[in-house]
């Protein structure tokens, strides 16, 4: 077990403008990015923990001044899907932790919020997989604060990973994730979301596929209640042909909660060939929870396979007849079929352990 | 056991049940014959407390409480089994935690300590056999991708299961065939007792070969305009319903 150990708090003029230059653009609709980062835009690295696999290589990057003043040119970038996270994570952020996985390790990572910090603690990731390396990582995200989480993961050829991003915690946690895959010639990436009851989550993924042969596999599952509020923000980029991507993001809100998906399949020109899908169903459980999707094609090539799909509904009645006649209590009858919902993503999980765990904790 | 008073009952404001009148003692068998759309699947759903029906008038008294007043699983957990005539597909969830929510709910109804799984595992097993259900069924998730009679046939492994003292069948052999019927009716005999009581509701005299009934009623737009023996069942096989329809005209 290796343990990044830099933890530096540092705040300055240009910290304001974090807020003064936070995201409103269209993409951020469902996400209030400056209430995300409130409070003094004070920032510490988050502890980052590694088990399972033998090394984790932390490079500090000195503190500098510079680094902060990109942040006075996020205004810039405020439109574009994903680039604020990742200019503030690089600007924030003191340590760059870089994860090598060997062949048919699983790297267990847990990056927790600083304890009892009021600002926003900062992590910087790199997942990486060497040509032809099989490997697997679950991610465990516990905040009990403000937490950003950048992760790059970066599959070689013939490389693939299977791995979870897990947030399971306290419901007063804020997560913000942006996630980049950059996948290479038959190189193969399953990935998956999850977030359970989060006072707010946002994940922001984007995907380039590269070369030939890639595949992408992307899950979602999430729950909201109370006030909780989560929000997906994809882009696949397929930038050649011959490539495959498939996403299905499940979720279901109770309470006032709110749930959100946007996504974005993206096909270059001349990447004929392709083979992509995104699916994004949502379940309402309560009268005041609310759930928006966003599915997008942007096809640049005619010889292509790509569908999409949302949907948002509510409990069967007649399947909540069907257990209450067998006896089994309103609340125990729509916490199976909620569990039933979601369950299908939880399905895909190629980690037996953790899909395992996952089922028997949305059961309950 | 139950006693129903002039009930009625309607759907989407349309009136189905227009007073009906019936009491059931611990032991006995009755069945409810009638043509189509005369009501008898509304008996049952109301019965059970399917919210989709709305009852308007009358009274229904089981073992003693007001059966109206309750929830449908309250009323499940005082012993009344609905043996679905369209059993519902509930995919992602397994036939064991399905049925383990459901034994588990009545014992904390009777205020029990839930069923070891090691318990819960042998009534399970028990309950296949006395059944004859294949455990290729009971690994799967509930109802789901099973043909017509894989799903009748769960529902009596259900009651066995659930041990209740009111077993309502809703045309429990429409889509079966002979070999599925008879295992389907040997199952509801076996499970038949000096202290639960059965309502079969049937278009046909068939299934009354395998479930023989001590009384028949025969429900028209919403009343029960006759009750009989066994007999009364052959007599309709010959008959029709025509006969009926004709002497008592709306």
């Amino acid at each position: 077990m290796t343990t990044s150990k830099n933890l530096t708090t540092f705040s300055g003029k240009a910290t304001s403008d974090i807020l003064a230059n936070a995201p409103k653009g269209e993409c951020y609709l469902y996400t209030d990015m400056a209430r995300a980062l409130a409070g003094d835009a004070i920032f510490a690295d988050a502890p980052i923990c590694v088990g399972g696999v033998g090394d984790i290589d932390t490079e500090v990057v000195p503190a500098d001044d510079d680094r902060l003043d990109a942040l006075a040119d996020l205004s810039r970038t405020s439109d574009r899907r994903g680039d604020y996270l990742d200019v503030l994570a690089n600007a924030a952020a003191r340590t760059l932790n870089t994860v090598s996985l060997s062949q048919g390790e699983r790297a267990e990572v847990s990056v927790r919020s600083v304890g009892g910090f009021e600002g926003v603690s900062v992590a910087r990731l790199v997942l990486s997989v060497k040509p032809g390396v099989k490997a697997s990582a679950v991610v465990r995200l516990a905040s009990a604060g403000r937490l950003v989480v950048q992760t790059k993961i970066n599959l070689a050829p013939g490389s693939s990973l299977d791995a979870v991003f897990i947030q399971d915690g306290e419901s007063d946690q804020v997560l913000l994730t942006r996630t980049t895959i950059d996948l290479d010639e038959d190189a193969q990436a399953d990935v998956t979301f999850v977030n359970l009851n989060p006072a707010l989550a946002r994940n922001e993924v984007r995907c380039g596929i590269h070369a030939s042969g890639a595949r992408l596999r992307m899950g979602g599952i999430y729950t909201v209640s109370g006030d909780g509020r989560v929000d997906n923000e994809t882009l696949v980029e397929h930038l050649v042909g011959h490539t495959q991507s498939d996403q299905l993001f499940k979720g279901i809100a109770d309470g006032n909660g709110v749930m959100a998906f946007g996504g974005l399949i993206l096909v270059k020109p001349d990447a004929q060939k392709v083979d992509a899908n995104q699916t994004n169903r949502h379940m309402l459980i309560s009268r005041d929870a609310r759930a928006y999707a966003k599915p997008q094609l942007e096809i640049y090539a005619d010889d292509v396979k790509c569908s999409h799909g949302a949907t948002t509904g509510q409990i069967d009645p007649q399947q909540l007849f069907y257990m209450q006649q067998r006896g089994i209590d309103e609340r125990t009858a729509r916490r199976l079929l909620s569990a039933a919902f979601v369950g299908e993503v939880v399905d895909r999980i190629p980690l037996d352990d953790v899909k395992a765990a996952l089922h028997e904790k949305l059961i309950g | 056991m139950l006693t129903i008073k002039d009930l009625h009952a309607s759907v989407e404001g349309k009136e189905i049940l227009r007073g009906i009148n019936l009491e059931i003692k611990a032991g006995e068998t009755h069945a409810i014959m009638g043509p189509n759309g005369s009501g008898k699947s509304t008996l049952s759903a109301v019965l059970a407390g399917n919210p989709a029906y709305t009852v308007t008038g009358g009274s229904v008294t089981f073992n003693g409480k007001d059966l109206l007043a309750l929830k449908p699983e309250e009323r499940a957990n005082e012993g009344i089994f609905l043996s679905f005539q369209y059993p519902v597909e509930i995919p992602g969830v397994s036939m064991a935690n399905f049925m383990k929510a459901a034994v588990n709910g009545k014992r904390k109804y009777q205020g029990l300590e839930p069923l070891s799984a090691a318990d819960f595992l042998k009534l399970m097993n028990e309950k296949k056999k006395l059944v004859e259900i294949d455990s290729k069924l009971t690994n799967r998730a509930v109802n789901e991708g099973f043909s017509g009679g894989e799903k009748k046939k769960n529902e009596i492994f259900q009651m066995a299961m659930l041990e209740p003292c009111l077993r309502i069948l809703d045309e429990t052999d429409s889509g079966l065939d002979i070999d599925a019927l008879r295992i389907v009716a040997t199952g509801v005999t076996k499970l038949k007792s000096e202290s639960n009581a059965t309502v079969v509701i049937t278009h046909y005299q068939r299934l009354l070969d395998y479930i023989v009934p001590d009384y028949i009623h025969i429900l028209y737009h919403g009343r029960i305009v006759m009750t009989g023996d066994k007999s009364l069942a052959l007599d309709l096989e010959k008959r029709g319903y025509d006969w009926i329809k004709e002497q008592f005209p709306d």
